[in-house]
């Protein structure tokens, strides 16, 4: 009989949480305006800022109709969140997406050529790099927001102990090499160099040795190039030939950021996101440019494209806000206050950071270049990146890997 | 014989010396943390006072889920000027422009001369933290040590005890011991990681200690993570936000999945017995047809399954809703067969024998058939809640973000997650929570488990 006593608990502690979490409604007061929704991935602190950035906007007389309702949603998962809202049409008036997605929502009509609202006009005001992931079949489908690049860090600490100055970080490659060597003693298991093997850690690779991945009319993939050849075969040297390069990209490997802050790794490529976190972990680091190829110092593109989707009734409002959004002035204000890279050009005139590894990034995104545009991002990695795993573990010359890949990504990912 | 004796001593040797680095590893870890949590708590309750009196507006750690390197507060301002941020200087607000995020200690907005900032407030908790901490490291090293010397000194004297023929089982039962001993370790170690990392300031939780790669305690611990899940980091002055503002946090989240996976395992387990007693027990035609039919649902992978769900879900207005997140999975195949296949064992003359008895179909379901199929009753209710406490995609596409009320936690604990970075802080202070009521559930579960089967061994 004792026992019976639990089920009485359960109900009881049920009917008190039905009772918590009954209400599932939250009223939201438009003030008579037409909502506007603008689906987000933004932090906190970003939230925040757009929150006042939107009141600006809806203050201005000409917007007096609209109210934008910015919704947070996760970052990981915004692309099935997107795909399958869209699909029964509940999806949003615009949102932010990551770079990567907007070719698939354009080649899948579901989102607004940005010319019907005369983009070219204003087009040349956005940084190179980050507009063009935009540009898909020659037509802009989105502007950027946010943009990011990679970047060379280095451990001072570890170049002071190897009697290189850290002030001096590695201009070329060639000097990387140099460098590495001094500072890889495999005994101690500390490495020159830590690196990433996906597609995306490797295009300042490419990017340096001024190697194009797919044509610019998206049909023809250029990975068996000889730039690219000889990208792919450099970064392969680092590991199998310099021995300089710790193996990072191998699976169970100490990841190139989490020996980076161990100082295993005295060199990395890593982006501005991480550079709260390394300054909090105490380490004495520096940024420098990613080290110049044939073609110079060039980094990939990271970041988010902000899209206006057809299904929105009021395109035009939309298109309004994310230019106003992405003006010079707010995006000085939003990318000063966030330590953030500014997508729009005059704003670096506008500012400037007093940060000096910030200052690099802002100088890496101006060589940077954009990334290659296909439907699927996600498949060319899946296709390219075991390719040049095979070339970094000698299996395959780089010829044959990236011949191999080419033909793969034209079969599988070039005719989506 | 004397070959076979020196052996032994030297196994009994190994096998204590083994015990005693496991027992000082495992107490010494044990104890740090205890005197971390401590430490933490107690320099938490002494900078309540201080952060009272925080300028509006100057809260916010850097996010979650962030894509950016970005930092709280309006002018992002360093805790020193160095890229040392909270080292053993208690009070260092400095003015640089910082990059520095992600813990309390490196936001603020405010010299210290102009009143206590979040930031100054942080850092001395993190600063008295790290000292109390520092004091109670003695007192957690000679703890560890005496327990390694009791259980050294229980086990010689469990030796010298035992007769001489019987020291071979001895060593046996204690060389098992060590090995299960080992054996709870590895398997407790992920939950021990993920409590020590809850406490790690931002930027810290990748640091390996390079001297004794198994010490995983942080050594300047933060209750930041746990207060910025619980919303519990803004300060008195702050401004009011607005409704939905005030229900994004992680108790909504965390009671919204109570609701959703209870009520989800509590139905599944109802309409699973009920098919199951029919499949099992009942006669009815092309009974085996139908029942292959089901099973060859389960080929079917539930991927493709979901936009057509989620179709009928929004045609139907529930989008949204919490009935929405488990609705399309209340019938669930895998749940009729697993209970039909238990049911079947049940013996057909306890039915019959009610039956002469004048019981009713519901009376042999409600009296007979759930209280001898409570064991596997349990097991489904329990895999059940386990998968919607856990199922993100589903409830990922049918939640309305703009209202805080339909989300639930694995949604919620997405938020920390970024473009390119997670808050793993943060991700594990919130684990913390969200695994109690699974591990609640397991403990009251387990007891049942061995009552049923036990009794069903009695039965047969």
């Amino acid at each position: 009989m004792n026992k019976n006593y639990l089920p009485w608990i359960f109900g009881i502690f049920y009917l008190f949480l039905l009772a918590a979490t009954w209400n599932d409604r939250v009223d939201v007061n438009a003030s008579g305006r037409t909502i506007l929704q603008f689906w987000h991935t933004y932090n906190d602190d970003e939230e925040k800022l757009l929150k006042e950035v939107i009141a600006e906007w809806e203050a201005q007389p000409a917007n007096s109709n609209w109210a934008i309702r910015p919704i947070r949603i996760p970052f990981d998962g915004h692309k099935p969140k997107i795909r399958t809202a869209l699909t029964v049409g509940l999806g949003p008036d615009f949102a932010r997406v990551d770079w990567s997605f907007v070719c698939e929502l354009a080649r899948k009509n579901a989102c607004v050529d940005l010319e019907t609202f005369g983009f070219s006009k204003i087009s040349d005001q956005y940084l190179s790099a980050p507009l063009n992931t935009n540009r898909i079949d020659g037509k802009y489908y989105g502007l950027p927001d946010q943009t990011t690049c990679v970047a060379l860090f280095y451990n001072k600490t570890i170049f002071r102990d190897a009697n290189l100055d850290p002030e001096k970080p590695p201009k070329t490659w060639d000097e990387f090499i140099e460098t590495a060597k001094k500072l890889t003693n495999s005994e101690k298991g500390t490495y020159g160099f830590g690196m990433d093997n996906t597609l995306w850690w490797t295009l300042p690779f490419f990017n340096t040795f001024g190697a194009k991945l797919i044509s610019d009319d998206g049909k023809k993939c250029l990975l068996d190039s000889e730039a690219a050849v000889k990208a792919l075969e450099f970064k392969a040297s680092l590991f199998s030939v310099h021995k300089i390069e710790a193996g990072a990209w191998r699976a169970g490997a100490i990841s190139p950021e989490s020996g980076f802050v161990n100082g295993r790794y005295a060199m990395i490529f890593m982006g501005p996101w991480n550079l709260p976190k390394f300054t909090n972990s105490k380490l004495d680091f520096g940024v420098a440019l990613i080290p110049a190829g044939p073609a110079g110092s060039s980094s990939n593109v990271g970041g988010t494209n902000a899209v206006i989707f057809k299904s929105s009734k009021n395109p035009r409002p939309c298109y309004d806000f994310l230019t106003f959004f992405t003006s010079a002035e707010i995006q000085a204000r939003w990318c000063k206050r966030l330590n953030q890279m500014p997508v729009n050009r005059k704003s670096y005139d506008l500012f400037s950071f007093d940060d000096k590894n910030l200052q690099v990034f802002m100088e890496q995104l101006k060589t940077s270049v954009s990334n290659p545009i296909v439907t699927s991002y996600e498949m060319l990695e899946d296709v390219v990146n075991p390719e040049m795993e095979a070339v970094i573990t000698g299996q395959k010359t780089a010829a044959d890997a990236l011949g191999n890949a080419s033909r793969k990504v034209e079969a599988k990912v070039l005719s989506l | 014989m004397e070959q076979s004796s020196a052996f032994r001593v030297a196994a009994f040797v190994a096998l204590t010396a083994g015990m005693v680095l496991l027992s000082f590893g495992i107490s010494g870890q044990i104890f740090k943390f205890g005197s971390m949590v401590l430490s933490s708590m107690t320099a938490s309750s002494e900078i309540s006072s201080p952060t009272e009196s925080v300028p509006a507006g100057s809260s916010g750690m850097p996010a979650a889920g962030n894509p950016t390197p970005s930092v709280g507060g309006e002018t992002p301002v360093a805790v020193g000027s160095t890229p040392s941020v909270g080292g053993e200087t208690p009070v260092a607000v400095g003015s640089t422009p910082s990059v520095g995020g992600g813990t309390l200690a490196a936001v603020g907005s405010k010299p210290l001369a102009d009143g206590p900032t979040p930031a100054g407030s942080a850092m001395v908790l993190k600063s008295a933290a790290t000292l109390r901490m520092a004091g109670l490291a003695p007192l957690a090293n000679g703890l560890a040590a005496l327990v390694s010397l009791i259980l050294m000194a229980f086990v010689l004297r469990r030796w010298i005890a035992t007769q001489a023929d019987l020291r071979g089982r001895f060593l046996k039962t204690f060389f098992l011991y060590e090995a299960l001993s080992m054996a709870v370790v590895v398997v407790l170690f992920p939950f021990f990681w993920m409590l020590c990392t809850s406490f790690k300031p931002s930027g810290q939780e990748l640091i390996i200690n390079e001297a004794n790669p198994f010490d995983i305690v942080p050594n300047e611990p933060t209750t930041a993570n746990f207060l910025k899940v619980l919303k519990w980091d803004k300060p008195a002055g702050a401004p009011v936000e607005d409704e939905i503002e005030r229900k994004k946090n992680f108790s909504t989240y965390f009671l919204n999945s109570l609701l959703v996976a209870s009520t989800a395992a509590f139905l599944v387990t109802l309409f699973s017995s009920m098919a199951g007693y029919v499949f099992a027990k009942k006669e009815l035609p092309y009974k085996g047809y139908l029942f292959a039919l089901l099973m060859g649902t389960m080929m079917i992978p539930g991927m493709m399954y979901m936009v057509p769900q989620f179709f009928m879900i929004s045609k139907m207005g529930l989008c949204g809703s919490k009935l929405a997140m488990f609705l399309p999975h209340l019938a669930s195949v895998f749940g009729v067969f697993m209970l039909k296949q238990f049911m079947e064992t049940i013996p057909g003359s306890l039915l019959e024998a009610a039956r002469i008895d004048g019981a009713s179909e519901w009376q042999l379901f409600s009296i007979i058939i759930v209280p001898l199929s409570m064991p596997i009753l349990l097991t489904l209710f329990l895999l059940t809640f386990l998968f919607h406490w856990s199922n993100f995609l589903w409830q990922l596409i049918v939640t309305d973000f703009a209202n805080p009320l339909s989300i639930t936690l694995p949604v919620g604990l997405a938020l920390f997650r970024g473009q390119y970075t997670s808050d793993l802080g943060l991700i594990m202070s919130a684990s913390c929570f969200s695994i109690v009521p699974i591990a609640v559930l397991f403990m009251i579960a387990q007891r049942y488990f061995i009552e049923g089967m036990t009794q069903g061994a009695v039965k047969e």
